[in-house]
């Protein structure tokens, strides 16, 4: 039912989706001067990029088993 | 100073540091597995050269064909380092060369352009006879 993770990602796609594009970039620039995130693996840049050639995007996050969670990104580039 | 030379992999761009010529390059694609421990060399590097704080000038190539986030953040933690070394009397030129139809590779290099205030930061744009 939404592991930690699964609420950062609910909470930076929800983010992002209700941005536009200015803000996006704005948001992009910033994240790119910041240290990386200890709690993320990657840039925290990837889902910022995707928002911001996406014409239209949308998220659904399923359970799929009792620990994890089944996301899917649609992104209209 | 001894320059430093890595050269290329797939995943990983050549890089090139002159302390002579005072040339640096920077040149293929940069997706490495961990990309702070692959700058971090090249950082260290960079700042030892620039505690010389020589009013020589410094230049900068750099040609990536595609580079991954993590990576961008390294380039955007290079360029302000350079901003400083420039504010502390090294002029420091960058020129970020893309090819003409790689619009990625320009429209990122105009990102960091927009970032940097005090460096020259030229944007150059290369067909297939200048590769």
């Amino acid at each position: 039912m939404g592991c930690i993770h699964t609420e950062r990602f609910r909470s930076l796609l929800d983010r992002v989706i209700a941005m536009d594009k200015e803000q996006l970039k704005a948001y992009y620039f910033e994240q790119r001067r910041k240290g990386p995130d200890l709690s993320s693996k990657g840039a925290g840049l990837g889902l910022i990029e995707t928002a911001r050639k996406a014409t239209w995007l949308e998220y659904s996050i399923a359970d799929a088993d009792e620990d994890r969670n089944f996301i899917t990104i649609k992104a209209v580039i | 100073m001894e320059n430093l030379i890595i050269e290329a992999t797939k995943s990983s761009p050549s890089i090139r540091l002159d302390a002579q010529t005072r040339i640096f390059e920077i040149a293929g694609e940069s997706y490495p597995e961990n990309a702070s421990n692959f700058y971090a060399p090249i950082f260290a590097w960079i700042d030892l050269f620039l505690t010389q704080k020589d009013s020589t000038p410094v230049t900068v190539n750099i040609t990536l064909r595609y580079f991954n986030s993590s990576s961008a953040k390294a380039l955007m933690d290079l360029f302000d380092r350079l901003e400083k070394a420039h504010a502390d009397g090294t002029p420091i030129t960058v020129n970020w060369r893309y090819h003409e139809e790689n619009d990625s590779a320009m429209e990122c290099g105009e990102e960091f352009k927009e970032e940097t205030e005090c460096i020259t930061f030229n944007m150059i744009g290369f067909g297939d006879e200048d590769c």
